[in-house]
């Protein structure tokens, strides 16, 4: 069987407290090693004492990191075997994972680019651009491969990043940690520390700045804490207005609400309609109903599986919040399918974030105004009123406004998710330098040596 | 030969110890003989569907017995005092849970400090140095290990230092935890500067805490003999840290136990394996349907206490651990690798204590 251990500025760490991980039928598929608080603390701390390494390699590395990741060998596990490993485990579709290749070749490629268009456009003279710590943890999510291209810009930015990865995918970020490590970049900017629950709140102590995905509960849990950003449930919508012939762009809708599995914060959680809301739902219910019901490493599957115990808690929760009988499909395999739900026009029960394609179709008036679009990572405006996509624009609490028949899961790693994420890791500072006029004794100073934490970045 | 009364039983010395269906009988006879027994179990034997007396031969019997953990949150305690003791005895009493809900009381009318005995000889059998000073960074007050850690300290002749350990207020306060640590850990310094401590009795997670600072693992590492370490779990990789790369040089004494059970300090020789005060505790490790589990395989910890103070059979424990096979013929199953179950959300829930 598989293992993946903890991957420290000295390699990988043997753990003597381990983890059998099932795939979606109970078939244990991978062991993990477990880096409990003692050793995520010793390994923090071996990351800030770490040589550091320039700028310009560290993107070198983060490119050739990625070019690893999609095509090459890693700790011997083949492209193939990391998508169709990540979809057994996970159940999120083989898509999702193949598509993790591209987009994280992309990211690093770009990352240069990325890291250029965070970067104020007043940096340079006596303004410097600055890290707001040096050690970045990371709670990582395990609905999606995808939120794992984020946090490679922050060692760009030259952050030590520790990766706490989810047990429903510590495949990807153990394979991108490993690339680094092998494409160059010094091991001391990036460590991965699979651990138990406590080992969580042990990285984010230990380390500067913290970014925490994960469930309302998460969100509220970090709310307040100015040392974590949090990536929440993207509550993502679609408005369609009336003028708007829809029969054209349900691929748009289909994709917004299904893709790679319905399980991203990307994927449109409601469909606010003016005008035939019935029509809508039905048709959109027709699309979804087609999706074919396959195990998740079939290169056809669109839809999510579960262990046969998880599917039918999310079936009860699900149940619980809508009243409407649900039942996952059976693969035979001790595993099933969570085939995907359209949720009203008329159902009083307001949306909520499921692990599978689910969606609420909910009629709008211009009357309602952008009120009911509030608090959405991703919005796209089906419409020709320019007034509303402004007011969207000013709103916020939407931080990714597409208008046109743009997917709400279109994703673009130079493009702000949910604002850039420089935004929380770096700071500007005033920095003005007469030295030149200093009158001085004449004695030699001690030189000073050292790495400096407030040299900038990004050239 | 049977003993001639129960009490030769409960109360025999170390190295005459009964055996444990002998202890199950003893135990069994002083409390549910009206004349020696607690108003407590007086009262719940008769809604027992068995006689104890007559059909309790020995330890298969104590799973018929109903877990009683929940009346010890209610009970007055002086219902719980056997008749046995007299009736002018008055029981120290102590508590286990209580962050959320209720706590469960006992009594202590001599239990706690015969096992702070038999831990004295435990800890020489592991070459603990005697009469050097303790310092305890542990909760005191209702939980009965600052009781009895306090008295073995006094057994051995060592002073017994002391902080305010509140390990409800940290439970309750999750997101205080580093901070509360911190506190604790500024309070152990002045000990460890002045005291030349010899024992350290400390929880896993402030021992975790602790080697976050280098200055106090220099102070620890250069006066401390032994660290016991009890209060939550400690994981393998813990335990192998602790031991090799933060204190290697000193040595490290893990207790395993509860308020209801009793203690099971680690056995000397490799690896850490604790083993209950046998007979009065019994530790099982059990599959889901309560039969015991084969040696080397993984289980629930199901616990029962036999002594004069208190009987508490049949009480299965949140911890999962292995079985171990005894290390002397006729010696009680060790349990190793102890680790909290699971909780229903899929996250380890634990304290610092």
């Amino acid at each position: 069987m598989r293992a993946i251990d903890p991957i420290g500025p000295d390699g990988v760490y043997r753990s003597r407290d381990r983890q059998v991980l099932s795939d979606v039928s109970g078939e244990p598929i991978l062991e993990l090693g477990l880096a409990p608080p003692l050793l995520v603390n010793r390994i923090v701390r071996r990351m800030r004492a770490a040589d550091g390494q320039s700028h310009a390699d560290r993107l070198a590395a983060i490119a050739r990191a990625g070019a690893l990741f999609a095509e090459a060998d890693v700790d011997g596990e083949t492209p193939e075997e990391y998508c169709r490993t990540h979809a057994r485990l996970s159940g999120v579709p083989i898509r999702a994972a193949t598509r993790a290749l591209t987009a994280v070749r992309e990211a690093a490629e770009r990352m240069d680019e990325a890291v250029r268009a965070q970067r104020p456009l007043g940096v340079g003279g006596s303004t410097v651009w600055v890290r707001r710590g040096d050690v970045l943890g990371v709670l990582a999510p395990g609905n999606h491969p995808l939120p794992h291209t984020l946090w490679p810009a922050a060692i760009a930015l030259g952050y030590r990043v520790a990766v706490r990865p989810s047990t429903r995918d510590p495949l990807t970020p153990a394979r991108l940690v490993m690339a680094l490590h092998d494409a160059g970049l010094n091991p001391g900017y990036c460590a991965l520390l699979p651990g138990p629950h406590e080992a969580g709140g042990a990285l984010l102590a230990a380390a500067d700045l913290g970014f925490v995905f994960g469930s309302a509960d998460t969100v509220a849990h970090h709310q307040g804490d100015p040392r974590v950003r949090v990536f929440g449930p993207g509550h993502s919508k679609i408005l369609v207005t009336a003028e708007v012939d829809w029969h054209a762009e349900l691929d748009v809708l289909v994709a917004s609400v299904a893709g790679d599995g319905g399980t991203q914060c990307l994927n449109a959680t409601t469909v606010l309609v003016e005008g035939d809301a019935d029509g809508l739902a039905e048709a959109l219910a027709d699309r979804l109903t087609r999706l074919p019901v396959l195990p998740p490493e079939h290169p056809d599957a669109t839809v999510p599986v579960a262990a046969l115990p998880d599917a039918g808690r999310i079936a009860n929760t699900f149940t619980a919040h809508t009243a409407i009988a649900y039942a996952p499909t059976y693969l035979g395999d001790d595993s099933a399918v969570l085939r995907p739900v359209v949720v009203g026009p008329s159902t009083a029960a307001p949306a909520v974030e499921m692990p599978f394609p689910c969606v609420w179709v909910i009629p709008w008036r211009g009357t309602d105004g952008i009120a009911p679009l509030r608090n959405t990572l991703a919005l796209t405006l089906l419409t020709t009123r320019r007034d509303l996509v402004a007011e969207c624009l000013h709103e916020p609490t939407i931080p990714t406004v597409h208008w046109g028949p743009t997917p709400t899961t279109a994703h673009d790693p130079v493009l702000p998710h949910d604002g850039h994420l420089a935004e929380f890791l770096m700071t500007t500072k005033t920095h003005t330098d007469r030295s030149a006029q200093l009158a001085t004794t004449g004695t030699r100073r001690p030189a000073h040596v050292g790495r400096s934490s407030a040299a900038p970045v990004g050239g | 030969m049977p003993p001639s009364s129960p009490e030769d039983a409960l109360r025999a010395p170390f190295d005459a110890l009964p055996d444990v269906d002998t202890m199950v009988r003893a135990a069994v006879r002083w409390h549910f003989d009206p004349r020696t027994g607690s108003p407590f179990w007086q009262d719940l034997a008769r809604s027992l569907p068995f006689d104890p007396v007559a059909d309790v031969a020995g330890a298969a019997d104590l799973v018929r017995f109903p877990d009683v953990g929940d009346h010890l949150r209610t009970v007055p305690v002086r219902d719980l005092v056997p008749k046995g003791f007299g009736a002018s005895a008055v029981p120290l009493v102590f508590e286990s849970g209580g962050t959320t809900g209720a706590p469960k009381r006992i009594v202590e009318l001599g239990f706690w400090r015969r096992t702070a005995h038999w831990i004295d000889r435990c800890l020489d059998e592991h070459g603990v140095p005697r009469a050097g000073p303790w310092l305890y960074l542990g909760p005191t007050g209702p939980h009965v290990a600052g009781y009895a850690f306090g008295t073995v300290a006094a057994l051995r002749g060592g002073p017994f230092c002391t902080v305010d350990f509140d390990p409800r207020w940290v439970k309750r306060n999750p997101r205080q935890i580093v901070a509360y640590l911190d506190y604790v850990l500024e309070q152990a310094e002045w000990a460890l500067r002045t005291q030349r401590i010899a024992v350290l009795w400390a929880t896993p997670p402030l021992l975790v805490a602790l080697a976050d600072r280098p200055d106090l693992v220099d102070l620890v590492s250069s006066t401390v003999d032994t660290i016991v370490w009890s209060g939550v779990a400690a994981s393998a990789e813990t335990l192998h840290l602790l031991d090799h790369e933060v204190f290697p040089d000193v040595r490290l004494v893990g207790v395993y136990g509860n308020t209801v059970m009793g203690a099971a300090p680690q056995r000397p020789g490799e690896g850490c394996v604790f083993e209950p005060f046998s007979p009065h505790s019994v530790i099982e490790v059990v599959d889901p349907d309560g039969r015991a589990v084969p040696y080397g395989e993984r289980g629930r910890v199901r616990v029962h206490h036999m002594s004069a103070d208190m009987f508490l059979p049949n009480m299965v424990e949140r911890d999962l651990a292995t079985r171990c096979p005894p290390s002397r013929p006729g010696g009680p199953d060790g349990l190793s690798d102890v680790t909290s179950a699971v909780c229903s959300d899929g996250v380890l829930a634990q304290g610092v204590y």
